[in-house]
């Protein structure tokens, strides 16, 4: 999976959770919106925020920090909405801030680090360096792929195995 | 690249002369003088062969070539069309639609072999066959094979649906419309800014301001606009070259749709148009407000429409699907084709067809005899099977009936029996009617050996659950010797739906009324009965069946709704699907609406108590309940509930209307006692009543009688009745007593007036409160009546366990 990691530059939306900076693949993301008021599904998983009306489209919205296990957002913080295209059809992210977009070289990411925990990078496609940090790109498709969490309304830490990580820049 | 433009349209016409082939060689075959009929399907022939010429498919050409001969000798009239021939010439459309396939799918050929067709049609040409040879069972069984196949493989084909002209371009010209008012709107909007702005801060931050909502519309008119001149070229195109053009044009169904979802949207900024402009603000603001909106819902109306097609398009291959299925079954069929211009929604069409088959199959194989049979049971050799379709109330109704030997009830019931479905006393309890329905259980109908002796079943089941998955219903009748229908009702559309919006925990949901039986609101504190446990599972007795309820809040995991709700009264709705009828309890019923049905992402559509979302009038979004699913949530299965169901409440006889007297108290309120309670009635003059502790007393038959006032049991206020017993009074007056007898006692009770002796017919509605005088209530000769129970109001009275008191002489 790791010699996949061939484009030359690669250009990733990235936002916050909490503390921590994250990032997707650019090209999977539609459009940024604010957030608005979703109305609750029952019996899905945690990481499922709601269903929210898109100019009359309706869209899955999936709070990225029960998604990775990050505490729970503190109320009255209204999270931002990133539309992304995946596989498993359009949903909407909900992160914290908006940080940036980045144009990343070749050289300024890499594979995970295979000593990490298969659990613990489960949504990780690879790290990247900004000046003095490292931050992880997640994969669009892996955090949308909510099969068999659906149903399972444990937070974050999911029994399952661990998937491979989606290439990320493949074509 | 021209070229496969060129083969799109040439598949797309073939597609239609075939299904249209079929037909007319059905019909050639039943009148073989029809000339027309027959230049016509020459026509249609040589069209094809002429095209695959044109684009060098030689196995299409070879087997319309063969097929045009024998068809040139035929309008010759050097002889006859019979039996073998017509199925000859209807194996060749078979192998056209075949190789059509492949070259839709592939763009080539296929590796199809036709040379031993194009050798018999060839040869009947030259010799044909004497009319009255038999007909050999084998071909018309591989006939029928090739069909089934290629009918599965046609399903997914079908991508261009007939658009009325007239609706077309109703669509265009409101676009137009549309698109004109709102750039008026915004303009007058730029003459006042700050009525922009305040609006602006009034919509708040969820909202959309005006000028994005104007520009949304403005943009969707636009885009409505390009679909429609789009289209509009199109019809020019296809004018030139089909008569049939002049009526109507072809357009792509995913066009058809992104129209309609483009209208969906149109519809809902038009929504929030309404809410932003403020009525009183502006006045001019607010006409047009109006007419977008009336336009809007126009626009919307004709869209829809034209997704509608007749169900003539899916009943237009029965001729030769009920001719190819007697000729195997060795049977005589007539088929009486009524209402199948009756419009339905494409998708409705599209999710009925299958079931539809089925059930002709089942008529022609199950339903209809042979026609020896007919003849000894004195019926016509010729059975009939009759489809018929038209619109009611909404709705499509749609009725398949044959005159064939019906279903026997009894070797249902017996089947029922053996399989241990029922048990015997409650199969035989059941009514025919309702034995019949059996046949829609699943386990029941896929045996084999079932078909045999009951005539029909193979996989009614699914036949019903493909019905119902769409929102329709499905009913049948049937009569033994006299024959079977099966009577169904379809919604017109499955994107539009009228339905039951409910509220849980502060959230609506949606139930397709489809389902929706009746609505109950079961009040703790009145007469109306309570909810009972059966193996922890809630029940609640709903005119003397039991109705299992489900907790929707319990069920998605909500805090329970308050204490304080469940005592004044609980929401149930009743619903019913796959013959399980249960009540769902809810907090709030709120109003039935239709709505736009959306389909539930993917990771969401395992969740079975889903069926989908939909977006409501003020833009959220609201979950659609899955009655399906919830009715696996039940606690009961339909077993536990029959056998619960023979379970009378106590104290209901079951046999005869119970004997009853009705009397009246003071407080004017109906009350009954069973007669068998009821020893005598008599009047006691008030002198008579003498006091023992306070209470009062008669002397009767040698005891001491005690006197109990019921309106001090029953919850009234005392009246004077009571403590009138004691004082002086009016001598003349006298006293009405029911004397009840326990063991050796007596005892009276005082009622101001006797009304009648009385059956007691209806259901009681069980107060079920252990010890409370009042037994239920029930409806006695047209009013409410309380039905008393007189060991309890002894109880009540402290007078149950009383030694007899022997009075003093």
């Amino acid at each position: 999976m790791n010699q996949n990691i061939v484009d030359p530059s690669l250009q990733v939306c990235a936002f916050r959770l909490g503390t921590d900076l994250f990032a997707i693949d650019l090209k999977f993301v539609q459009e940024v919106f604010r957030y608005q008021e979703c109305t609750p599904v029952p019996l899905s998983s945690r990481s499922v925020k709601g269903l929210l009306n898109l100019r009359g489209q309706i869209v899955m919205a999936i709070d990225l920090r029960e998604r990775l296990g990050i505490a729970t957002r503190v109320e009255g913080k209204t999270p931002i909405s990133i539309l992304v295209r995946s596989q498993n059809g359009a949903m909407c992210f909900l992160v914290d801030e908006l940080f940036d977009i980045i144009t990343l070289e070749s050289e300024q990411y890499e594979p995970i680090p295979e000593t990490l925990d298969s659990e613990e990078r489960r949504h990780d496609s690879a790290c990247f360096k900004l000046e003095n940090d490292l931050r992880t790109l997640l994969d669009v498709h892996s955090l949308g792929d909510l099969e068999g969490s659906v149903l399972n309304s444990q937070v974050g830490k999911l029994n399952r195995l661990p998937r491979q990580p989606h290439e990320a820049g493949a074509t | 690249m021209e070229n496969e433009e060129f083969i799109r349209e040439f598949l797309e016409e073939s597609e239609e002369n075939l299904d249209q082939l079929d037909q007319d060689f059905v019909m050639l075959e039943q009148n073989p003088g029809d000339l027309e009929r027959l230049g016509s399907i020459y026509r249609a022939i040589h069209t094809i062969k002429g095209t695959s010429g044109f684009f060098g498919f030689s196995k299409l050409g070879g087997v319309t070539h063969s097929a045009e001969n024998l068809l040139s000798r035929l309008r010759n009239g050097d002889f006859a069309l019979n039996q073998d021939l017509t199925t000859a010439l209807l194996r060749s459309v078979d192998a056209v639609r075949e190789v059509l396939d492949n070259i839709s799918r592939d763009g080539v050929e296929g590796d199809g072999d036709y040379r031993e067709l194009n050798r018999t049609l060839d040869d009947f040409a030259v010799n044909p066959p004497s009319t009255d040879t038999p007909s050999s069972a084998e071909s018309h069984a591989n006939v029928s094979e090739e069909n089934q196949v290629e009918a599965e493989e046609n399903r997914d084909r079908d991508q261009v649906s007939d658009v009325h002209d007239k609706s077309m371009l109703g669509v265009i010209e409101l676009a137009n419309e549309v698109s004109g008012l709102i750039a008026d709107g915004l303009d007058e909007e730029k003459d006042t800014p700050d009525k922009t702005d305040e609006i602006l801060g009034d919509s708040g931050s969820l909202t959309a301001a005006p000028e994005s909502a104007g520009g949304d519309i403005n943009e969707k008119a636009d885009r409505v606009e390009k679909l429609g001149s789009i289209s509009e070229g199109h019809h020019e195109t296809t004018m030139s070259d089909n008569k049939l053009a002049e009526r109507s044009i072809r357009v792509d169904v995913g066009l058809l749709n992104q129209l309609m979802d483009l209208v969906g949207e149109l519809v809902l900024a038009r929504n929030q148009l309404l809410r932003v402009g403020a009525p009183e603000k502006d006045q001019r603001l607010n006409n047009v407000t109006q007419q977008v909106n009336r336009i809007t819902t126009d626009l919307q109306e004709r869209v829809s429409q034209t997704r509608m097609q007749p169900i003539g398009n899916i009943w237009g291959k029965y001729p030769r699907l009920v001719r190819d299925l007697a000729i195997q079954c060795g049977k005589q069929v007539e088929l009486l084709i009524e209402g199948d211009q009756t419009e339905v929604d494409k998708s409705v069409l599209e999710a009925i067809k299958d079931p539809f088959t089925h059930l002709i199959r089942n008529a022609i194989d199950h339903g209809l005899e042979k026609p020896e049979e007919r003849t000894a049971a004195g019926k016509m050799e010729c059975g009939k099977l009759h489809l018929r379709a038209w619109h009611q109330g909404g709705q499509v109704n749609i009725k398949i009936s044959d005159n064939g030997r019906g279903i026997d009830a009894t070797k249902i019931r017996e089947r029922a029996i053996t399989r241990h479905l029922l048990g015997p006393e409650e199969a035989h309890a059941m009514s025919d009617k309702d034995i019949i329905q059996l046949i829609f259980t699943p386990g029941f109908s896929t045996a084999a050996e079932v078909t045999d002796i009951s005539g029909r079943g193979v996989g009614m089941d699914v036949v019903k659950t493909n019905i119902e998955k769409i929102g329709g219903t499905i009913e049948l009748q049937s009569t033994a010797g006299v024959g079977t229908a099966v009577k169904i009702r379809i919604p017109l559309t499955l994107a539009i739906i009228p339905a039951l919006i409910i509220q849980c925990n502060h959230q609506r949901f949606a139930i397709p009324q489809g389902h929706l039986v009746e609505m109950l609101r079961i009040n703790q504190k009145e007469t109306t009965g309570k909810i009972e446990l059966i193996r922890n599972a809630p029940v609640y007795r709903l005119r003397g069946k039991l109705l299992p309820l489900v907790y929707l809040s319990e069920l998605f995991g909500y805090e329970s709704s308050t204490s304080d709700s469940k005592a004044s009264g609980q929401n149930v709705v009743v619903l019913q699907t796959d013959n399980r009828r249960f009540g769902l309890v809810v907090d709030d019923v709120d109003r039935t609406e239709e709505i736009v049905v959306k389909a539930l992402h993917p990771v969401l559509g395992s969740i079975p108590q889903l069926a989908g979302a939909t977006v409501m009038g003020d833009g959220r979004v609201a979950l659609i309940l899955d009655v399906l699913g919830l009715a696996g949530s039940v606690g009961l299965s339909v077993q536990d509930l029959r056998k619960y169901s023979q379970l009378k409440p106590a104290g209901q006889s079951e046999k005869k209307p119970e004997r009853i007297l009705v009397f009246r108290l003071a407080s004017d309120r109906r009350v009954a006692l069973a007669l068998s309670d009821i020893d005598r009635i008599e009047d006691f003059p008030k002198s008579a009543v003498e006091q023992l502790d306070s209470s009062p007393v008669v002397q009767y038959r040698g005891q001491i009688m005690p006197l109990i006032p019921l309106e001090n049991y029953l919850g009234e206020v005392p009246t004077a009745a009571g403590d009138s017993l004691f004082g002086a009074g009016d001598a003349a007056s006298s006293v009405k007593c029911i004397v009840i007898k326990r063991g050796e006692n007596f005892f009276g009770l005082i009622v101001d007036e006797i009304v009648d002796v009385s059956g007691l017919n209806g259901p009681v509605r069980d107060k079920n409160t252990v010890g409370h005088p009042i037994r239920g209530a029930a409806v006695v000769d047209g009013k409410v009546t309380d039905i008393l129970d007189a060991g309890a109001v002894l109880e009540a009275a402290g007078l149950q366990n009383q030694q007899p008191v022997g009075a003093a002489t």
